[in-house]
């Protein structure tokens, strides 16, 4: 090897390298953004037991997150419209490396990492044309760009590894531009999808609501099987409850019906644990949802502002103002007070 | 107790500010005033738009000159910038924003997409629920600004009348009963919108944070870089009204948080924000040239940093003194959305 192809090595690995293993740092379950009492943004790991594992100061609010599934490195994203995406090594607060779309782009919030933690996938809109597309990014090489694909719509939102191999990601169909900032643009027009991927990221199937249910934006997702959980926002007449939380089964997607007066018109998160139930946040109406994919069976219970959610330990854990919630069928809501105010997601640290 | 007034003294002032009640019936005066002035500012774009469609109309049946379609265009221009700043409720939910005005228009799609029309017969090309079908940004008043340059008639009727159905539905929107106005009015329990009234004068506070920030871009838009000026995207700047247009929601942010907020600060508080207003009109006024030439000449670039400068500063000053001593920062909530 010559020294300049070891030395570009050498730097190409630096990233991940100089970072602790998430075993190094006590092996969190969860990450999640917050505010703390000082006002400072921080990034947050919590034991399955609620309790906080670390706080690290970090430079900007964060929406959702990326985590690598060996290093304690997450990839927190600005919130729409934001053109910035941070590497930090969540353990001592350093940026392992700056993404930066703002040539053509900004980013939705959300992105994961390919199962084989190669690369990083990250849900970006083009300015030029509007569409969404997936920002494909080299995790070995510096986080450097290698590609995009489309995404089939526009506001792509959540994307997921799926069981069965491959990617899903929701388009919430609403359009947005740095120049109105958070402003919703497209509300008369909005056309919301599920993509389907395969591993390539070529789009293989795509689901959409009946054409009357345009004003349902899906945004957050998450499967258990074949089954993907679909979690929307409302936004016709706010007056008019609508159900918001939706089944992709059987190459359709089915509106769960029960959720129409519970919700607010709007879930934050959703997750699933590894025994089938997905979980949902509702954090306007202050509601913790769960349901089952086999029984199809609804539960609710109150949990005022709860907003994050993951799967821990085969049971939730959610965020509330100030509290870590633990949620189980067994033993029923607990609360851990933090003191910080939480934010929209938390993310499950899933070690290789 | 010495180190108590130290302590005291020490901790900033907001941070008790930040924990405020809100007193509830100033809140609802609060409340009233802002929605009676937010109803004069729609009446007038819904009034405005309507005498421009039918000048349009008049225009195109060859009964007044070109000169009294541009007065109309620009007087409807400078009452759309006053509502701006609403970019939530109706005006979020009819997507007018962008159908109204659909700028900066990084790629021309104006000029674009107004070839739509050419397929269609001269029926529909006079249609404004037509206009609705088409592009975004073929519906709203750079089009119309556009079809005014090019003498294109019977198209600039259409878009004049689609812009003027756009002031009519948004005023419906507002105001009529179960409008927007009414969940404003009516927060509380059961209220799918606004559970409390700090929620509706954080609504309004961050309009006119938002409305700041637009007028801050209408101006950094077409400078570009240095080297690279983008004169072409300064707004309206066919009718020579850039300026006019930041000036005029300046403006209108100004005189909305004095009628909305005039109930809970003191008077000096009140003459602070007039007075940083005016400065930042000032150093508006201080840019000689219409505003695509000022970007492209190195020495009037200066001036229009100045200008966007003083309006940033204008945001924080506001914020210190609404935003934070009323308690009515934006927050941090798992409900801000997404």
């Amino acid at each position: 090897m010559h020294r300049r192809h070891f030395l570009k090595a050498f730097t190409a690995m630096s990233a991940l390298s100089a970072t602790p293993t998430w075993a190094a740092i006590g092996a969190p379950s969860v990450l999640g953004a917050a505010k703390n009492s000082y006002g400072d943004f921080v990034i947050c790991g919590i034991h399955a037991d609620g309790n906080i594992a670390f706080e690290t100061q970090v430079p900007m609010r964060g929406h959702g997150f990326a985590v690598h599934p060996t290093h304690a490195i997450a990839v927190a994203f600005a919130r729409r419209p934001g053109n910035i995406a941070l590497v930090i090594d969540v353990f001592s607060g350093k940026i392992r490396a700056t993404l930066d779309v703002s040539k053509d782009g900004h980013f939705y919030g959300h992105g994961i990492f390919t199962p084989d933690a190669r690369y990083l996938l990250t849900t970006e809109n083009h300015l030029h044309t509007s569409q969404g597309r997936v920002g494909i990014w080299d995790a070995q090489n510096d986080f450097k760009r290698v590609g995009e694909r489309p995404t089939g719509g526009i506001g792509p939102h959540e994307m997921i590894n799926l069981p069965m191999g491959g990617f899903a990601v929701a388009n919430g169909g609403i359009l947005t531009d740095p120049s109105s900032e958070r402003k919703k643009l497209n509300i008369q027009t909005m056309d919301s999808s599920i993509a389907i991927f395969d591993k390539d990221l070529n789009i293989q199937e795509q689901y959409r609501l009946p054409e009357k249910l345009h004003k349902l934006s899906m945004r957050h997702i998450a499967a258990w099987g074949h089954d993907i959980a679909i979690g929307m926002q409302w936004e016709g007449n706010p007056r008019e409850l609508m159900p918001v939380i939706g089944m992709l089964k059987n190459n359709q997607i089915e509106l769960v019906e029960d959720s129409r007066d519970i919700s607010g018109n709007y879930i934050g998160s959703v997750a699933v644990s590894s025994d089938g139930v997905f979980g949902f946040t509702a954090p306007k109406s202050g509601e913790f949802i769960s349901l089952h994919t086999e029984s199809k069976g609804l539960a609710s219970q109150q949990v005022a502002d709860i907003g994050g959610l993951a799967e821990i330990k085969n049971s939730f854990c959610g965020t509330a103002k100030g509290n870590v919630i633990l949620i189980s069928a067994e033993k029923g809501l607990k609360t851990i007070k933090t003191g910080l105010d939480w934010d929209n997601h938390l993310s499950v640290v899933k070690t290789m | 107790m010495k180190l108590l007034i130290l302590i005291s003294l020490l901790i900033p002032f907001n941070l008790f500010a930040q924990n405020a009640s809100i007193d509830i019936e100033l809140a609802d005066k609060s409340i009233e005033s802002s929605l009676a002035f937010i109803e004069e500012d729609i009446d007038r774009f819904r009034t405005r738009s309507e005498k421009l469609h039918e000048i349009s109309a008049l225009y195109c049946a060859g009964d007044i000159s070109a000169q009294e379609v541009r007065e109309a265009l620009i007087s409807t221009y400078r009452s759309w910038v006053r509502l701006d700043m609403y970019q939530f409720g109706p005006i979020e939910h009819l997507s007018a924003a962008l159908s109204v005005n659909f700028w900066p228009d990084k790629k021309s799609f104006v000029r674009r997409h107004i070839t739509q029309f050419d397929a269609v017969d001269d029926a529909q090309k006079s249609d404004p629920s037509y206009v609705r079908t088409l592009s975004a940004a073929v519906q709203g008043l750079p089009a119309a600004i556009y079809l005014w340059e090019m003498d294109k008639c019977p198209e600039l009727e259409a878009v004049s009348g689609n812009v003027a159905l756009y002031g009519q539905e948004i005023h419906d929107e507002w105001f009529k009963a179960d409008g927007w106005a009414d969940l404003m009015k009516n927060y509380g329990e059961g209220n799918p919108v606004y559970t409390n009234a700090k929620e509706v004068l954080v609504e309004i506070y961050s309009a006119a944070d938002f409305g700041l920030q637009r007028a801050a871009m209408r101006l950094e838009q077409p400078m570009g870089s240095f080297h690279n000026p983008l004169p072409n995207r300064a707004e309206a700047a066919d009718l020579g009204i850039s300026l006019e247009l930041v000036h005029e929601q300046i403006t209108a942010i100004t005189a909305l948080l004095e009628r909305s907020f005039n109930f809970q600060l003191a008077e000096n508080e009140l003459d602070r924000i007039r007075a940083i207003s005016i400065a930042t009109l000032e150093k508006l006024g201080a840019i000689t040239e219409p505003l695509d030439v000022a970007v492209a000449a190195p020495n009037q670039r200066i001036p229009v940093e100045n200008a966007i400068k003083s309006i940033k500063a204008t945001q924080l000053e506001f914020s210190n003194i609404i935003g934070t001593q009323l308690g009515l920062n934006a927050g941090f909530s798992p409900a801000d959305g997404d």
